[in-house]
């Protein structure tokens, strides 16, 4: 509730500027959106699997400045992750194949949560399973947790009852993951799309029908990287997944496609670095981003792209954030 | 932002198609409130705001500059600020790191062309450090080409120290000299017997090893696991300094893991648990690791 009162603080505060200064450059632009009940300060998040539990980067960043912190995927159990090498840089961007390392969920919510809460940041829990019934369970464990302001369920997980087909890449999988889990939890609930799909605006409508509250994209793209000299494949497990700049095309594509298919707020993924980027994927039809493996080359660069987007809103003479969502001109 | 002060070639390292277009190079950056740095952590380096390359690179921390004018001396004790004799290695540029590098693909390459007063993003200093409890014990550092960076700030901070250095050939030495200058006995081996004694560095090790002895090693993955055969064998303390690929260095992208043995593998446990393998980053639980730890056939 404390939070929610600070948000109100905010609002009455871009207010009582009205009357003082009346020169809108000046005015405090409102930054906050609400993602299916979810209210952020701002529309930054940081993206699942390069944020840790937010304990990591405390140290070099205020963990208070962001919308929200989405964790490192949890699984029921804890995953050893893959055999490395586990990552490869490529052009403009990165491979990795971490293969969902976690610490399971009984321990994120004995261990890493606790920390967490210490912070005026909503926590979204990214989670997954090898199977419908992992996924329930996770679903079911968290539903009951303190401190959690939504679910976000990452369908690009190979289903052991369905020849290790990925969920988030057969409609009708996804239909069926997305409303079993639903039925096990009240919080908000964001399906994270694949973007290895033949059309994702298929797996967004899936998702939506299923029960899904949000949507959040894109995923990491499949990819492999290989060594010339040697013929070997420069990870351990093969084939990994892409990130960073080099995917920003694509997601903004997926977003937008998405964006003009399903009614459901959605949050841009892919290759940000900077508040511009963050700004393009709000006006192709995001209501917030998250930041990935900018992460790793910047630990502030959550930080600075919230303070370039009330920048770009201040600038502009942009009102209010949620303004942008969906301003394409075509 | 840190600044380069200086970027200069120390050798040149042949052309070879599995080492690529070699060459060792010695990197000063002036480094304001510089933090206190171990021997044995290492830096994440970003050289631009470029977006290609992406990552950050890690580098281990051969030298702190600036002794004298360096505050932070009381912080380190002896040593590692050398070299001292009262004057500071950059003129009074401290404080700041050296970083001794090997252009190995095109990040380094990059990094070659940096000029005095460059911008450069230093993240660190990271990981563990080099345990030196057992300071009375007869030390044996086993350094494998650029593999010696962490020895220079380890043996200034070491009372005796024996180094035993190896390479490809004597173009495969870097900082040679360095080390000449310290007061510590030193043994160099080369693949081509250039310099030194012809043969594997692992040999020299085995003629030096007594019962008292610990070894601290770092060098390539193929030297690492012999060293710590040896130490194995010989029943002798061993702690190895590893490297990775790594996208964040802070312990969360997961991406530079090392398989180490379960926890009845270091010494105490008898049962249970001794077969279960899991993964330590390199990042975070390292770079140094005790090398009984190490699975090494996952190496």
């Amino acid at each position: 509730m404390g939070r929610d009162l600070k948000m109100g603080v905010r609002g009455q505060g871009s207010g009582v500027r009205k009357t003082k200064t009346p020169n809108p450059e000046s005015r405090i632009p409102d930054l906050s959106v609400n993602i299916a009940g979810i209210q952020l300060k701002n529309s930054v998040m940081t993206a699942s699997g390069t944020f840790g539990y937010g304990e990591e980067y405390a140290p070099y960043m205020n963990l208070n400045r962001l919308g929200a912190v989405v964790v490192k995927g949890l699984s029921l159990k804890p995953r050893q992750g893959n055999p490395p090498p586990r990552i490869v840089e490529t052009a403009a961007g990165m491979l990795n194949s971490i293969g969902l390392q976690n610490v399971g969920v009984e321990a994120f919510i004995e261990k890493k949560l606790p920390f967490l809460r210490k912070f005026d940041t909503k926590v979204i829990v990214n989670f997954f399973g090898d199977s419908i019934d992992d996924y329930c369970e996770v679903a079911k464990v968290l539903d009951t947790t303190d401190g959690i302001a939504g679910l976000e369920m990452n369908i690009s997980c190979p289903n052991k009852q369905a020849g290790w087909l990925e969920f988030g890449t057969n409609p009708d999988l996804t239909f069926r993951v997305v409303s079993a889990v639903r039925r096990f939890t009240k919080l908000p609930l964001i399906v994270k799309l694949s973007p290895n799909v033949m059309d994702i605006t298929v797996i967004a409508k899936a998702a939506a029908d299923a029960g899904a509250d949000a949507l959040s994209l894109i995923n990491t793209l499949s990819g492999m990287a290989v060594d010339a000299y040697t013929r070997r494949p420069k990870l351990g497990n093969i084939i990994g997944g892409l990130s960073g700049p080099a995917i920003k095309p694509v997601a903004l594509k997926m977003v937008w496609q998405a964006f003009k298919t399903v009614k459901l707020p959605l949050i841009g993924i892919g290759g940000i670095m900077t508040a511009e980027d963050a700004i393009e994927f709000m006006i192709v039809g995001a209501s917030a981003i998250q930041i990935g493996t900018a992460n790793f080359v910047d630990p502030q660069v959550s930080v600075k792209i919230a303070d370039g987007i009330e920048e770009y809103c201040q600038k502009n003479k942009i009102a209010a954030v949620k303004e942008l969502v969906g301003s394409l001109r075509v | 932002m840190a600044k380069v002060l200086y970027n200069k070639r120390v050798l040149a390292f042949p052309y070879t198609e599995d080492f690529g277009a070699g060459g060792y190079y010695k990197l000063g950056i002036r480094w304001e409130d510089l933090p206190p740095i171990e021997p044995g952590q290492f830096i994440m380096l970003r050289i631009a705001k470029q977006i290609d390359p992406l990552l950050r690179r890690p580098f281990g921390v051969y030298k702190i500059l600036g002794h004298g004018a360096c505050p932070h001396t009381k912080n380190f004790g002896m040593g590692a600020c050398l070299p001292v004799r009262g004057r500071t290695q950059t003129g009074g540029k401290g404080p700041g790191i050296e970083i001794l590098y090997r252009v190995v693909g095109r990040g380094t390459r990059l990094m070659t062309d940096l000029k005095p007063g460059d911008s450069v993003d230093v993240l660190g200093p990271l990981g563990n450090s080099f345990p030196l409890e057992i300071r009375s014990q007869e030390v044996i550092m086993v350094a494998g080409g650029i593999g010696i960076v962490p020895f220079y700030m380890l043996a200034g901070k070491l009372k005796k120290a024996r180094l035993l250095f190896g390479g490809r050939s004597k173009d495969d030495l870097p900082a040679l000299e360095d080390f000449k200058k310290l007061k510590i006995d030193m043994e160099v081996s080369t693949d081509d017997g250039s310099v030194g004694e012809k043969g594997l560095v692992t040999g020299l090790l085995l003629k030096r090893l007594s019962k008292n002895s610990v070894v601290y090693a770092c060098g390539s993955k193929g030297m690492l696991k012999e060293v710590a055969r040896i130490a194995e064998g010989a029943d002798i303390p061993c702690y190895v300094s590893l490297d990775n690929a790594m996208a964040c260095g802070i312990g969360a992208c997961l991406g530079c893991a090392v398989k180490v043995k379960g926890q009845g593998a270091r010494g105490k446990g008898q049962e249970k648990q001794t077969s279960e393998l899991i993964y330590k980053m390199v990042c975070k639980d390292g770079p140094v690791f005790d090398a009984r730890e190490i699975e090494w056939e996952e190496i």
